[in-house]
């Protein structure tokens, strides 16, 4: 009779089959719940206690926050980065030191730091400029282009004189006309808005461009052209193309702007008024 | 048919259900020489169409073999366990094995059971048809209208199932259901075993965390994958040769009709071996195996067949033994086993059926020349059988050793219906009752 005792508990480590608790364990681990929980679940959800742990007291947060800052700080002043110069083309001397005073930086500066477009519509909105790009080259310098507005007509108001561009908008202002004596000049409320037609009307105009001081917005509807020698022609609101050429054919034939005339009225085109000077003492002076 | 018989083999059944509805499910051969164990994959309840029935392919294709162990028993005699903690570390590592192999965890199993002195009954039950044709309460009427014999103390039910069914002189129905006629009368096959036995087997299995989806006959199984159609439909006998029990079981018009076990095997042609030639049980397996046959020629007595054992003693170590000294050992065994089977095949009345096919499978089946012994005691329509080829069958557990565990597997995706698939005969008067108490509601309120 073999021991049944003795059997039982040498069996218990030299048992041939499995043991019921290795037994059990191996069908625990081949539970598909189980399965996915330990090799999946267990494992992220250990991961992210650890971070969140990890993260959830302040100083150590706050540390790697300035790190990760004080790292894109440290390569932003870099100073292969840094900006020194600004250089601006297409610019007159005197819109030069305007730019420069528009633009809000204090050199050098880092290259992160500059925003364009802030820096591209404040140019812009400088009367003279009338278009801009900038950019950062190579060696730190930031390179503006200036498509500078250039003045075309110097223009008269109750508030003084101005200089504006072909496009009407205001380039400057000047003190006295005789600043810029090359332009043309015109005068009256509301010209500025009528700047190709006195351009078209000066190049009509032409051969008594030497005689001729400026062109006078009347009443916010005809032009009158002032001469030098304190003449005046009267153009008509409509076609005042047509009255230039026939003024031009008449001062041809007749020579009129040598003779004694104060007035020429061309407003009626069938009826030309020309009115005599009346010389006086007075007007001498 | 005791209440409590009645409601394990249902909670059985549910099991199988449970297993199915899950898609996985162990099969489980408890041999007297060898325990497996598969594991079973089903493609899930769209695998199993009511009008499939069993076609050609025989439902294989609704479910493949993901998981395969196999261990040598130890504390199994005659199919019946011996020693309880052997059989149940057995089986343990068995289901571990497959499992692992299959990469899932099952928790239903179905055992076949050799032992227990299976025996056979045949049962006949009638009733009126009041409806004047044929409904599924009257077929749960008919099944339980049978007159169950006294099959005695300490036994219980394996199988009982409805195998023909007859309506006033048509016999030979399958399925009654629908047909008109007066009397239907049913024809009921049971096999009872002994309870201890079976107790037993189902103590190892639920010891090991499995819930027993069902225990099914060893003779039966075998029989479910080693028959062929016509054989199981024009009659046969499937003998499965075990290593300890030899399984015999009859069928006819595809159900099976009789079933019978001998208690002789092919263990003891190794233990006859084991003593005529005074080797070890292991050796004596081994040369069983290689050199055993049951027809000796001229050239047989001239092969020498060394007896290694390991006693120390050179003498007896180097004996030799002639292969005609082995048939001579195994051929007698051999006879009886055969002929023990012809005397239950006679008494059961085979020489009846139509048709006489003999079947061997099983182990001992493998033996060389045992089908030429066994067509000159048994007949002449002798053939082997091995198991039929199911999905994911590996090649080294498709021999006729397995024919049990491959029929079992069949059978779990084709179950025959036992006595308790049906459902209780309704009683007239509860439901009667509830129908007048609805009434009365109905007309009262």
């Amino acid at each position: 009779m073999r021991s049944m005792t003795q059997k039982r508990f040498m069996a218990r480590f030299f048992s041939t089959g499995s043991s019921r608790v290795s037994y059990r364990l191996e069908r625990l681990w081949l539970t598909k719940y189980v399965r996915v929980f330990v090799k999946c679940i267990l494992p992220v959800s250990i991961f992210l206690s650890i971070i969140i742990l990890y993260t959830l007291e302040q100083n150590r947060s706050q540390y790697w926050v300035d790190k990760f800052f004080g790292v894109i700080e440290h390569i932003a002043d870099k100073p292969e980065l840094s900006v020194k110069l600004i250089s601006i083309e297409g610019a007159s001397v005197s819109l030069d030191q305007e730019v420069r005073n528009t633009i809000p930086l204090r050199l050098p500066v880092s290259g992160f730091d500059i925003e364009l477009d802030n820096i591209r519509e404040a140019i812009l909105e400088l009367p003279a400029v009338n278009n801009v790009s900038i950019r950062v080259v190579a060696g730190g310098i930031l390179k503006i282009q200036v498509d500078e507005r250039t003045p075309a007509l110097v223009w008269r108001n109750q508030a003084g004189l101005f200089l504006l561009g072909t496009d009407g908008k205001t380039v400057g202002s000047i003190g006295s006309r005789a600043e810029r004596s090359d332009l043309p000049f015109i005068a009256g409320d509301g010209a500025n808005s009528r700047i190709s037609e006195v351009l078209k009307l000066m190049e009509l105009a032409a051969p008594i461009s030497t005689k001729i001081l400026a062109l006078e917005w009347v009443s916010n509807y005809r032009w009158d052209i002032v001469l030098s020698n304190s003449q005046r022609i009267l153009l008509p609101p409509d076609n005042p193309e047509l009255a230039i050429d026939r003024f031009l054919l008449l001062n041809e034939t007749y020579d009129i702007l040598a003779r004694k005339i104060s007035r020429i009225d061309m407003r009626n085109e069938r009826r030309i008024v020309i009115a005599a000077r009346i010389e006086t003492n007075l007007t001498n002076e | 048919m005791s209440v409590e018989n009645y409601k394990t083999q249902i909670k059985m059944r549910n099991a199988r259900n449970a297993a199915i509805q899950k898609g996985v499910i162990s099969v489980l051969d408890v041999g007297t020489s060898k325990i497996s164990c598969f594991v079973l994959s089903f493609d899930g309840p769209s695998g199993f169409k009511e009008n499939d029935g069993i076609g050609s392919m025989l439902g294989q294709s609704s479910f493949r073999i993901i998981g395969v162990a196999n261990t040598k028993s130890k504390g199994i005699k005659f199919g019946e366990i011996e020693n309880v903690h052997e059989v149940e570390r057995a089986i343990r590592l068995v289901a571990q094995a497959s499992q692992k192999m299959a990469g899932k965890r099952v928790d239903h199993v179905i055992v076949t059971f050799s032992g227990g002195s299976p025996r056979s009954y045949g049962m006949a039950g009638k009733v009126n048809l009041p409806e004047g044709y044929v409904t599924d309460d009257c077929i749960a009427r008919s099944v339980e209208s049978c007159d169950i014999p006294d099959y005695g103390i300490g036994r219980e039910i394996l199988h009982s199932q409805p195998v023909n069914f007859a309506i006033d002189s048509r016999s030979g129905l399958t399925d009654p259901r629908g047909q008109s006629g007066n009397a239907l009368s049913v024809d009921v096959h049971m096999l009872t075993v002994g309870s201890v036995s079976l107790e037993n087997l189902l103590y190892c299995v639920q010891r090991c965390d499995l819930e027993p989806a069902g225990v099914v006959s060893a003779s039966y199984s075998a029989s479910m994958s080693s028959l062929v159609e016509d054989e199981r439909e024009l009659g046969a006998a499937c003998i499965d040769l075990g290593g300890g029990t030899t399984g015999i079981s009859i069928f006819l018009k595809k159900h099976m009709i009789f079933t019978e076990s001998v208690r002789l095997g092919g263990d003891h042609i190794t233990g006859d071996i084991s003593q005529g030639l005074q080797v070890d049980f292991d050796t004596a397996e081994r040369i069983k195996t290689f050199y055993g046959g049951v027809l000796a020629t001229g050239m047989d007595d001239r092969e020498l067949i060394d007896l290694q054992s390991n006693t120390g003693d050179w003498e007896h170590d180097s004996r030799k033994a002639s292969r005609t000294e082995i048939i001579g050992i195994v051929r007698p065994r051999a006879e009886e086993i055969l002929e023990e089977v012809r005397d239950r095949l006679d008494a059961a009345g085979f020489d009846h059926l139509p048709s006489q096919r003999i079947v061997l499978t099983g182990g001992t089946s493998q033996l060389a020349g045992f089908d030429g012994l066994a067509s000159k005691i048994l007949g002449q329509q002798v053939r082997l059988g091995r198991p039929l080829r199911v999905h994911g069958l590996p090649q080294s557990v498709s021999s006729p050793a397995f024919a049990s565990l491959v029929g079992l597997a069949l059978f779990a995706a084709h179950p025959q219906d036992e006595l308790w698939d049906f459902d209780l005969p309704k009683r007239s008067y509860p439901a009667r009752s509830i129908r007048r108490t609805t009434k009365w509601f109905k007309e009262n309120w």
